[in-house]
């Protein structure tokens, strides 16, 4: 089965879920996705991009227990499926193919 | 995997049933086809972070992160909720927009259909008469007031004038009139097929002439007529005038009309404005007082009562300094007495006058103190005269700077 097609976010949420593992909850892959990107997402972008990975089949999710914290409401956890591995991975090999070579070019040059 | 959105509705609902009554946005977002449990765990986001930011930055600043956190996140979650909901989230979301959209439309239809044609045209109600009264020595424009059956006011840009009756006019189809002399006309002004006839009475001013001063005197309060004339080319008083008249500083002396009523001590300026002209007059408050000299810095605008029998005269020591020294009868046309200043002092215009008479019944001269001070104003009554001559000696001191 060919691996999903994956947006800049959509790759940087599951990523994000990867690194997180246990901990990955919206407001943790919120605040992941801030200090790696510098970039504020809303709440709403994030998890928005959050379901359609599920959807997608690349993530699962779980709801906690109820949190006093969340005013009595769960968290959702999300992990990583077999197929979302399987889409980094590809995404990772890409990049790479597409960045080899290039090397040399990245260097700065006087003008 | 590929779960459909009313079979994950209904695996969660029952989690759902735990937590708190769901919100207005909520309630929004599952109606429109959001999954219930997705929205649990967005909205439970929002609490923590709101719970976290109230314990560090108070609760005005999580309120307002959270409000505008909600707002931007609103469409996307709009987006996901229609995404999922299909067919029947996109009916429901028509006729939610439907529901916002038609009141605002029809105020928008309202609006623009709120300027019919042109129906009724006039010279305002500012304008006594149906009429203009013109002080203008140079052109200027004749503007009428268009309205619509409904009262909306309209532009009066396309309205023509052309002269009907009366003194000969000089004035452009566009309604632009030029005065040089005192002059009666009529002129008809048209737009489209309404038309009316309003009167332009030429009063050109020539020259305000206004007091100098108006001196107050802490206390009085009664609102007096600002002091000036305005006089047309052949130097005769205009009486119909249209204009303007500002004060600087409205915490010393308010303006009623064209009457002016004083309020805390201290120096303003009134300006005048009719037609092309302008006159400015000081308004200064005085504060009463028993003596001249000493006085403090502060005291810059002072007074004292005079009243003086036939064949008086008293002495007063003046402050150190320069000053404005004006004398003001206390009934108006009432001659002054005998004013002269003693000692290291020296008064404009010249030794010999030493206080001369202003237009309009002002009586001042400006005087500089010599030296480290011991001058005085005598104020002398004469034998002939009135029994008695009463008013007020104002010093008004001047900071050089």
């Amino acid at each position: 089965m060919p691996a999903a097609t994956l947006g800049k976010l959509e790759l940087a949420a599951l990523l994000a879920v990867a690194r997180l593992d246990d901990e990955a909850y919206g407001l943790a892959v919120r605040a992941h996705l801030a200090g790696v990107t510098g970039r504020d997402y809303s709440v709403g972008a994030v998890y928005t991009t959050l379901q359609r990975l599920e959807d997608k089949g690349l993530l699962r999710s779980h709801a906690s227990e109820p949190l006093p914290v969340r005013g009595g409401r769960s968290r959702r956890h999300f992990s990583v499926t077999a197929a979302g591995a399987r889409a980094f991975r590809e995404a990772e090999r890409t990049a790479a193919a597409l960045w080899a070579g290039v090397g040399s070019f990245t260097k700065p040059r006087l003008a | 995997m590929n779960e459909t959105p009313q079979a994950r509705a209904s695996r969660v609902a029952p989690r759902r049933a735990r937590g708190p009554a769901p919100t207005a946005p909520e309630r929004l977002l599952v109606a429109l086809g959001a999954d219930p449990d997705f929205i649990d765990g967005v909205f439970g986001d929002f609490a923590e972070e709101y719970a976290e930011r109230l314990t560090k930055h108070g609760p005005r600043s999580a309120a307002a992160w959270r409000t505008w956190e909600l707002a931007r996140s609103m469409p996307h979650l709009l987006l996901c909720a229609l995404r999922h909901g299909g067919p029947r989230a996109y009916l429901r979301i028509g006729g939610l927009l439907t529901t916002i959209m038609l009141p605002v439309a029809v105020v928008v239809v309202a609006i623009l259909a709120r300027d019919g044609a042109p129906a009724t045209i006039d010279a305002g109600l500012h304008e006594a008469g149906n009429g203009f009264v013109v002080n203008n020595l140079g052109p200027v424009q004749l503007e009428m007031r268009v309205r619509d059956k409904a009262g909306h006011a309209l532009q009066s840009d396309s309205v023509r004038f052309a002269w009907a009756a009366g003194s000969p006019l000089t004035m452009s189809p566009s309604g632009v009139v030029t005065c040089t002399e005192r002059a009666d006309a009529t002129v008809r002004a048209s737009l489209g097929t309404i038309s009316t006839n309003v009167d332009v009475r030429c009063r050109p001013v020539h020259e305000i002439r206004a007091t100098t001063w108006i001196d107050f005197i802490e206390g009085d309060t009664t609102a007096r007529h600002l002091p000036f004339e305005a006089l047309g080319i052949d130097g005769r008083p205009v009486m119909e005038l249209r204009g303007a008249v500002r004060i600087f500083n409205s915490d010393i002396a308010a303006l009623e009309g064209t009457s002016i009523r004083a309020k805390a001590v201290g120096r303003t300026v009134v300006v005048v404005e009719i037609g092309e002209k302008e006159a400015n007059m000081m308004v200064v408050v005085h504060q009463r007082v028993q003596t001249f000299d000493p006085l403090r810095d502060d005291q810059r605008y002072v007074a004292r009562d005079v009243r003086l029998a036939r064949g008086d005269t008293v002495h007063w020591a003046v402050p150190n300094g320069t000053f404005w020294l004006k004398y003001m009868p206390r009934r108006a046309g009432e001659a002054p007495p005998t004013i002269t200043v003693v000692g290291p002092i020296g008064c404009t215009p010249g030794d010999g006058i030493r206080v001369r008479r202003m237009p309009l019944g002002e009586f001042g001269t400006y005087c500089l103190v010599h030296g480290t001070g011991g001058a005085s104003v005598m104020l002398a009554h004469g034998l002939g005269g009135a029994a008695w001559v009463e008013g007020t000696l104002a010093i008004e001191r001047v900071e050089l700077r």
